[in-house]
């Protein structure tokens, strides 16, 4: 059984998707098999940010209301055999989808795949308890911004009252801002929402580029953002790790494959 | 005086006719028996509905209050109970016993009516009125160490009304509603209460009582209680002590808040406000509230009120 994780920062435009998508990329580079949820529904680009967008026939509320097998609407990742999207619908909205619905869509998910990471809207309403509803544990994303802060602040409690448990990911570090004293560092961020934090992602151009031509910046592998991920990625999968004693020599097998693939 | 005591008697009389709690043994209804039947039932399905299943199978423990349980109500609460799955397991009444009241006449006295002039609407909110008075001092004239932090508002009458009603406002029905996310214990019986931080944005604790948190408050989170607040952390959201009456205090192991309410005072940081690295003590002296560093002891007319 895998896990489910979802990512989610209550505000907008903190880079949810492009986190999803990049962790995802990563963790399948170190051999799990990885299927990426869009429950962003009536406003999908995790697609796009993928470069899938064109391949979609079959999205999550076809799959939900049975008008074909779960497995049917997956897309495989043009660049790697263990990575899958399950698109969102575009033309639904978000209420198209109960939490229930998506309990049982993850939990048959995590049946076949190790991580199913769920990219979670913006907001705290329907799309949020949908997207939480089937997750086993959430990165909180955050930039650090006093407003994104804040919400990521009401998110976690949120995640805590639905008994999900939360880690941090901080986006969008600049080291020369925070140097300045003109950015929140890292530490202030940790110090407001006392969470586990994986890592700091540093602003990267690199990550804008690659985004836009829906390539995940791990794949292109040289930037300081991509590695960062790649940092996250083993870190949430090396997790597994202690967790689950029997699977860990091959976990460790594939960690290290994955490891040796990735300094390009 | 008990702090829990003196604000239910100011507050009797505008409190609903039933509440829903949570407390550690399972949901309490609490029921103000003078207010007739309707309103009781209507008030319990009211909340009920709100969260149909979030008490499912739970127990339910009634507690009667101001005067008996009008006759055939029990029966009607037994009927909701079916309906919502909740199993009714003793009717009594609240541990501590409140001074009976005589009937609820005087409503006048519980929510002051201001005189406004004609036309004027009251605002429930902090809206700044023509005839409130802003003033904003330098130090505090009763202590050396004063913070020139707070800008005290005296406030109209409406807006300390709306301020005085803990049990009317968000407390009980915090508990319920949807919004009612918060992960902390929720046991809502009068006397001193410890949680366990951090008390994050958009969570509301409210207690009859003193408050102990340990940990932060973060923006966006307010703490309320009757009694007195501190904070083992950093306060910086928002904090209201007496609630209900005229004194209490505030202290924090860092004081750095979004706005200070004590009792019907209200102070909000100065923009330019440095927070000092120490903890703080802020309290009603009747005129305004003051902050000042705390020294391991507290005013000597704040130790008495506790």
């Amino acid at each position: 059984m895998g896990r489910a994780i979802v990512i989610t920062s209550g505000k907008g435009g903190v880079g949810k998707t492009t986190t999803t998508a990049n962790l995802g990329a990563a963790i399948a580079q170190l051999g799990h098999s990885v299927v990426l949820v869009d429950a962003d529904i009536g406003l999908r680009n995790l697609d796009v940010v993928m470069g899938l967008e064109n391949r979609i026939v079959y999205h999550v509320v076809d799959a939900i209301r049975g008008k074909c097998t779960v497995q049917k609407a997956l897309i495989k990742d043009r660049r790697m055999d263990n990575l899958w999207l399950l698109p969102a619908s575009q033309t639904d909205d978000k209420d198209a989808v109960t939490p229930d619905d998506m309990r049982t869509l993850i939990f048959e998910l995590k049946a076949t795949h190790d991580f199913v990471l769920i990219d979670c809207p913006a907001g705290i309403e329907q799309g949020f308890k949908n997207a939480i509803a089937g997750a086993d544990e959430a990165v909180v994303v955050a930039t650090p911004e006093v407003s994104s802060i804040r919400d990521a602040d009401r998110v976690v409690g949120l995640l805590a009252a639905a008994d999900v448990p939360a880690r941090l990911v901080v986006n969008r570090i600049s080291a020369n801002l925070v140097k300045k004293g003109d950015m929140l560092s890292q530490s202030d961020v940790i110090e407001i929402l006392a969470l586990e934090m994986l890592g700091a992602i540093p602003l990267d151009d690199e990550v804008i580029a690659t985004t836009n031509k829906g390539v995940p910046a791990v794949l292109e592998g040289k930037s300081l953002a991509a590695k960062e991920f790649i940092r996250i990625a083993k870190k949430l999968s090396g997790h597994e790790v202690e967790d689950r004693a029997p699977v860990g020599f091959f976990t460790r097998i594939s960690r290290a494959l994955g490891l040796s693939a990735t300094p390009a | 005086m008990d702090a829990a005591t003196a604000v239910s008697n100011d507050n009797e009389d505008t409190r609903p006719p039933a509440l829903l709690r949570g407390t550690a043994k399972g949901l309490e209804i609490h029921v103000i028996g003078s207010a007739g039947i309707g309103p009781i039932v209507e008030a319990v399905t009211r909340r009920l509905e709100e969260a149909p299943s979030f008490f499912r199978g739970s127990d339910v423990r009634i507690k009667v209050e101001s005067g008996p349980l009008p006759a055939g109500c029990l029966g009607k609460l037994d009927e909701l109970a079916t309906q919502y799955d909740l199993r009714i397991v003793e009717v009594g009444t609240p541990l501590v016993k409140e001074k009976a009241k005589p009937a609820p006449s005087s409503d006048a006295d519980a929510v002051p009516q201001p005189n406004l002039a004609a036309g004027s609407a009251p605002s429930p909110v902090l809206a700044p009125a023509d005839d409130e008075v802003i003033e904003i001092f330098e130090e505090a004239p009763t202590s050396s160490g004063a913070n020139p932090l707070a800008a005290v508002q005296a406030l109209t009458t409406e807006e300390l009304a709306a301020f005085d009603e803990p049990t009317k406002n968000a407390a009980p029905i915090a508990l319920i509603s949807p919004l009612a996310e918060s992960p902390l214990p929720l046991v809502a019986e009068p006397g001193t209460r410890l949680v366990v931080g951090p008390v994050r944005s958009g969570v509301i604790l409210d207690h009859q009582g003193h408050l102990i948190v340990f940990g932060d408050v973060n923006p966006g989170a307010e703490v309320r209680a009757t009694g007195n607040i501190v904070v083992l952390g950093r306060l910086r959201g928002t904090a209201h002590a007496g609630i209900g009456q005229d004194v209490g205090f505030i202290l924090a192991l860092r004081l750095e808040p979004q706005q200070l309410r004590v009792g019907r005072k209200v102070a909000r940081a100065a923009d330019s406000d440095t927070p000092a690295n120490e903890a703080e003590i802020a309290y009603c002296t009747g005129e305004q509230i003051v902050v000042e560093r705390y020294l391991g002891k507290l005013p000597r007319n704040l130790a008495t009120s506790i």
